[in-house]
């Protein structure tokens, strides 16, 4: 087994923000809409992650610092997201996305 | 002589009915009549004044290319006589409108006034932009006219003759924006207004200057409009109010024949002779098929649309024709056709009224119920058909001859037969108007609406008179070409004095 | 003193406004507009021209007079110069390019005879017409109509070019169509008139292109007036270009064009359709226009264009053939009519052959001369059976008519003066008028054309007399209402009746060769002459004129005779009624069929079609065309989903295209 390759880990990055994208579009309960959410910006992590361990030369601690930041604001997003949904919920009394079809109300 | 104050003035009166009461019929009726007459005699000195022009400025400047439109306002013999007609035709319409638009009388003469004002500023332009500019602004007040005030199927109808005059003239839109800025690349200064235009034309290469022609010319035969484009006409004219077509067929149309005269074929001389035959038959298919299918039609007024359509292909055939006589001829053809088609529409409107319906059959013995609509419907209709001693005569006559000195006895006899079917189809429809015998036993005398013969009879004197008299209208072909206005006069080629037997 | 040509046609024009204006506003009123006024208007300004026509005849011997006089005073011996037309010019009309053509009057002897028996019988028979249409509720509108008509007859008489005299033909057209259809409470009256006025139509058409070929002929430097053009064709020096094979192939093809415009208007052969249909109007019409004025016009023409025709010999044996099987078919087709007017109608169209047929042989002024015998004898016939029709209240089928000599004698000496000439006794006005033109159609046509028309001659007498003898002679077949209310007609119908019946029998001595009576062709000499001494229209050669005039008195005898025998072997059926018979039909329909084969079924089914298949798929294509606009609308409308997943899969679609692009450097 060689050294670790950059696009090994991006390939597994790309996989995972692929599956969050899925996720995404295919899942109609909101809840799983906001997992694959989490999960794309896990995945986008991950990837910064595996840059700053693989790129070649001296890289250095920077590419650690950007996951620190979106951790944090993936946390805020999930809180806020998850309110939403609740007021959403209340309103519509369904948790299908496809139900949400007019602005307005 | 201010041009500008001549362009103004209907767009003043248009917003001036704004001030009119909406519910007080009468004062409205009479204070639009008053503001269309003033503007009438606004636009009358610029006829008397022969040819007239205002200084020609820079309206703007695309960005980047440079090019210069153009903005100034112009006005010869040709313009003179369609202004002049506009404004007369505009009062009288206001006339005849109370019984058919009911109590919106306000809104129809602003509607009218806006049509007034985009008609004037397309016939006094002196710029290609400018002019397209005032095309394009014809249709809003027009579908306006057809759209609010019309019958049932008004909408339909509207969007129809709105879609196709659109359609007609975006290439004529492209056209514009190629000779606006493709010169420009090869490292030359263009400025759009006619004359410049002239000469810029003449330096493109043919193909593309046969396309330009292409274009442009599709844009005037919508207009007109000419087979094969001309099914928005007939639903147009019959779903829109009467005095509306009055206008539509009146003036409207004749811009297609003046776009022709002005632009299309000043501009593109040589495409123009190359390609006289295809309009000449565009033109002759247009005055058999009007002839033939105004023998089938079961409405009045779509009568009147198909004999509208066919006088006026009797126009673009001899315009391509390129003689003294076509032109001095089309100038009077669209005269003495504006004034009678738009009194026929005037008063097949108020015997719609009478009837409820538009259907041929149900009008009944008008001879006996209304006289002096009779009277006045027959010499409208003695006028359209050509008889000697109107206008409409010594039209026909004169763009007869043209077309049989370019094209031989055979095209002069097709576009003749014109003669025989113009008689057929207004006899027909004036049979089945004035004449029979009504459905009631004692038929109660109908109102005729002093106002709408105030308003139609004039525009027959004037026919007749200038029946007689033709000379100021044939002269006006011949007026001193402006250096800001081109013209068609400028092809005529004057043909040696032609011996005997030749 | 400067010739007021103007006042001729202004005069009867300002009776058609009078009345014209007197009938719109009496059409609110009860009654209808007063009789007496208008009746008197009506007959004022037809007679008024009438009086200025005379006065206007001095103005031709004006120079004359004065040469004359000269010659007396002084002892000088100037020559005398020939009559000497004037004009008068009123304005420039048409100026535009080459053409250059003026409105004006010009008033010469061809014009100045039409003049006196248009005006002079106009003035009768609108007299007539004051008796006739007296309890018609629209008398103001018909004396406004028949002045119209005097108008617009006088300006095609007397205008200075082809084209002054088209505006008199198309006028003459259009009264003619309103007088068939006055009654237009029926709509087959209406379709009679329309009828009248597409044929002539066609006619006109015609006119207009022959006299485009014949301005062609003469260039530019020749303005368009018949005076001009009689010079140019008369002048020695144009002979030789005349005579060279292109010029002469337009002057043919000009001719024959002019000649398809006079048909329409003379109702010859091929459009002759109309005038039969136009009896519908009321007598008074029929007797005016469609015999004595309007119909002419056609005749009219070829002798005002006598020097164009007569360098178009090909056109001119046209013209013979043409006057010549028309007047044989009409006369055979009168014969089996059974309507009073019709049979006139048909014998108007027959002596119209006639006259045509005298022109294409070269005898213009023989032709003229008949159209001016016939405006009397069928004047008078016309008048007669108005009266007769008037008496009877309302019948015009012959079968149903008989014994009336007794009871109308006043309308039946009329009409006997008027069967008198036409029939070709001796001294009637027929007699000298026929016999002439058969004179002139052995001499220069030909022993087949002279053969027809003797045949012809015999055939009009058959059916003429067969209408006198059914009408007048024979036993009393009337209807019970007719007969109780049978009166002779008012003194206003009979006084014309007197006059043109008097005339039936004296104006053929306007022209009597044997008895040296020539007043008339010396008048017609200036206009015809040239064109006829061209053609070598000699006078004498041979057989003797006493011997013709001979032979068609027998066959006018033969033609009684013929006919007294059919009646009495009963051949006539005038105890059937009912519709003619088949053949008869058939027969009469002739061509109406050819119209209708040529003419009117092709502009139906080329209408047809246009209407039902090309229209609709220019529709179709439109509808097309804006449906393939909706579709795509439709189609772009798919990316404007409310459904979130649709959006959000959508804008990652295009995310990914973008950057896609932006990979490969396409952007």
């Amino acid at each position: 087994m060689g050294a670790l390759q950059p696009i090994q880990l991006q390939v597994l990055a790309a996989l995972l923000f692929a599956l969050g994208l899925a996720t995404v579009m295919a899942r109609r309960n909101l809840f799983f809409v906001l997992m694959g959410v989490e999960l794309m910006l896990n995945a986008a992590n991950l990837s910064f992650l595996s840059w700053s361990r693989t790129m070649p030369g001296n890289v250095g601690l920077e590419g650690q610092l950007a996951p620190i930041f979106a951790i944090a604001v993936a946390a805020a997003e999930a809180c806020v997201g998850l309110a939403m949904l609740l007021s959403v919920f209340r309103s519509r009394e369904s948790l299908d996305t496809d139900a949400f079809d007019r602005m307005k109300e | 002589m201010n041009l500008h104050l001549v362009l103004v003035a209907p767009l003043a009166a248009a917003f001036l009915t704004f001030f009119l009461s909406g519910r007080d019929t009468v004062s409205t009726l009479r204070a639009s009549l008053f503001l269309a007459l003033a503007v009438a005699g606004f636009t009358f000195p610029v006829l008397f004044a022969g040819t007239v022009a205002t200084s020609v400025h820079t309206w703007f400047q695309l960005p980047v290319l440079g090019t210069d439109i153009r903005w100034g306002l112009a006005s010869d013999g040709l313009s003179g006589w369609l202004l002049a007609l506009t404004s007369v035709l505009v009062p009288a319409a206001i006339l005849c409108s109370p019984r058919i638009v009911g109590d919106r009388i306000r809104e129809f003469a602003a509607a009218a006034f806006l049509l007034q004002a985009t008609l004037y500023g397309a016939l006094l332009s002196v710029d290609l932009l400018q002019f397209f500019a005032f095309f394009e602004a014809m249709l809003l007040p027009a579908t306006i006219l057809v759209a609010l005030f019309g019958g049932r199927d008004r909408r339909r109808a509207a969007m129809l003759f709105l879609v196709f005059s659109l359609a007609g003239s975006v290439p004529l839109f492209v056209a514009i924006w190629y000779l606006a800025t493709v010169p420009v690349m090869s490292g030359r200064h263009v400025s759009l207004d006619l004359v410049s235009l002239q000469a810029l034309v003449a330096t493109l290469p043919p193909q593309v200057r046969l396309r330009l022609f292409a274009a442009t010319a599709l844009a005037f035969l919508v207009k007109i409009p000419a087979v094969p484009v001309h099914i928005w006409q007939a639903d147009a004219y019959s779903e829109g109010p009467a005095p509306g077509s009055a206008l539509l067929t009146g003036i409207m149309a004749k811009i297609g024949l003046y776009g022709f005269l002005r632009i299309a074929i000043p501009l593109f001389p040589q495409e123009a002779k190359a390609n006289a035959g295809v309009f000449v038959v565009l033109g002759l298919a247009t005055v058999l098929v009007g002839a033939l299918l105004a023998l089938r039609q079961r409405e009045a007024r779509r009568v009147l649309a198909f004999s509208s359509l066919s006088h006026l292909g009797l126009g673009l055939a001899a315009i391509f024709t390129f003689r003294p006589e076509a032109i001095s001829g089309v100038i009077l053809l669209m005269v003495a056709h504006g004034l009678s088609a738009a009194a026929l529409f005037f008063l097949a409107g108020i015997a719609e009224t009478w009837s409820g319906s538009r259907h041929v059959d149900d009008f009944g013995a008008l001879a006996r119920r209304a006289p002096l609509f009779s009277v006045l419907f027959a010499v409208a209709a003695l006028a359209s058909v050509g008889l000697p001693g109107t206008a409409g005569f010594v039209a026909e006559f004169l763009l007869l001859i043209a077309l049989w000195k370019a094209f031989g006895l055979l095209v002069a006899a097709v576009a003749g037969t014109t003669v025989i079917l113009s008689a057929a189809y207004t006899l027909r429809l004036v049979q089945k108007l004035l004449f029979g015998s009504s459905a009631e036993r004692n038929p109660v005398a109908l109102e005729f609406p002093a106002a709408a013969a105030w308003a139609v009879a004039p525009l027959l004197l004037a026919l007749v008179f200038l029946g007689f008299q033709p000379g100021p209208v044939l002269k006006a072909a011949r007026t001193d070409l402006l250096t800001r206005l081109p013209s068609a006069q400028a092809l005529i080629v004057e043909d040696a004095p032609h011996v005997a037997g030749r | 003193m400067t010739p007021q040509l103007w006042l001729l046609p202004a005069l009867p024009f300002l009776g058609f406004l009078i009345n014209g204006a007197l009938a719109l506003f009496g059409s609110r009123t009860e009654h209808g507009p007063s009789r007496g006024l208008s009746g008197f208007l009506g007959v004022l300004f037809p007679l008024a021209t009438f009086i200025l026509v005379v006065l206007a005849w001095q103005g031709l011997f004006l120079e004359r007079d004065s040469i004359l006089r000269l010659n007396h005073d002084l002892g000088l011996g100037l020559g005398i110069p020939p009559v000497k037309p004037f004009g008068q010019v009123l304005w420039t009309w048409i100026q535009t390019g080459e053409l250059n053509v003026d409105f004006g009057f010009r008033f010469d002897e061809l014009a100045g005879i039409m003049l006196l028996f248009i005006t002079g019988i106009g003035t009768l028979i609108h007299l007539y017409s004051v008796g006739y249409m007296a309890h018609d509720r629209g008398f103001a509108r018909f004396m406004a109509y028949m002045n119209l008509f005097l108008a617009n007859m006088v300006v095609l008489v007397l205008g200075n070019g082809p084209l002054v005299t088209f505006m008199g033909w198309e006028g003459v057209g259009l009264c003619s169509y309103l007088l068939i259809g006055f009654w237009h409470h029926d709509a087959s009256n209406g379709a009679a008139a329309k009828k009248a006025f597409l044929v002539n139509r066609a006619g006109d058409l015609g006119f207009l292109l022959g006299l485009f070929l014949l301005w062609q002929v003469l260039g530019t430097g020749t303005p368009l007036t018949y005076e001009a053009i009689a010079n140019w064709f008369r002048d020695p020096a144009h002979a030789i270009l005349l005579a060279s094979a292109p010029v002469a192939a337009l002057v043919t093809a000009s001719t024959l064009l002019l000649l398809l415009g006079a048909t329409g208007k003379s109702a010859q052969i091929p459009l002759l359709t109309w005038l039969p249909d136009a009896m519908a109007g009321p007598t008074p019409v029929s007797a005016l226009i469609h015999a004595a004025t309007m119909v002419t016009s056609g005749v009219f023409l070829l002798a005002r264009l006598s020097d164009v025709f007569a360098h178009a010999p090909l056109t001119l044996e046209v013209v013979a053939w043409i006057g010549a099987g028309t007047a044989a078919w009409a006369a055979v087709t009168g014969l089996v009519q059974t309507d009073i007017k019709k049979i006139l109608a048909y014998s108007t169209i027959s002596q119209l052959g006639y006259m045509f047929l005298a022109a294409g042989v070269g005898a213009f002024d023989a032709g003229v001369f008949h159209v001016f015998t016939h405006a009397f004898f069928k004047g008078v016939l016309f008048l007669g059976a108005g009266s007769v029709i008037h008496a009877l209240s309302g019948e015009q089928d012959v079968r149903r008519m008989g014994g009336l000599w007794r009871k109308l004698p006043l309308t039946f000496a009329a009409m006997f003066c008027g069967w008198y000439a036409i029939v070709g006794l001796p001294f009637g006005a027929g007699f000298w008028s026929k016999d002439l033109i058969l004179e002139k159609v052995l001499l220069r046509g030909g022993p087949a054309l002279y053969l027809v028309a003797l045949a012809t001659a015999v055939v009009t007498a058959v059916y003429m007399t067969r209408m006198m003898i059914l009408v007048f002679w024979s036993k009393p077949r009337l209807s019970p209402e007719a007969a109780s209310h049978l009166h002779e007609s008012p003194l206003t119908m009979q006084i014309p009746m007197w006059v043109l019946g008097f005339g039936s029998l004296v104006a053929g001595f306007a022209w009597a060769d044997p008895f040296h009576l020539d007043w008339f062709s010396r008048h017609m000499s200036e206009s015809v002459g040239p064109a006829q001494a061209l053609l070598g229209a000699g006078a004498g050669g041979g057989p003797s004129a006493i011997l013709l005039e001979s032979v068609g008195v027998v066959a006018s005898l033969l033609g009684i005779l013929v006919a007294v025998a059919l009646h009495r072997s009963g051949k006539f059926r005038e105890n059937s009624t009912g519709p003619l018979s088949m053949p008869a039909r058939a027969w009469t329909l002739l061509f109406d069929g050819i119209h209708g084969v040529a003419g009117i079924w092709p502009v139906r089914i080329l209408s047809w079609i246009l209407d039902n298949i090309v229209q609709p798929l220019l529709v179709g294509m439109a509808r097309v065309f804006g449906w393939c606009v909706e579709m795509a609308g439709g189609a772009a409308r798919m990316a404007q989903t409310p459904r979130l997943r649709w959006n959000l899969g959508l804008s990652v679609l295009g995310l990914v295209a973008l950057l896609i692009l932006l990979a490969r450097n396409i952007l």
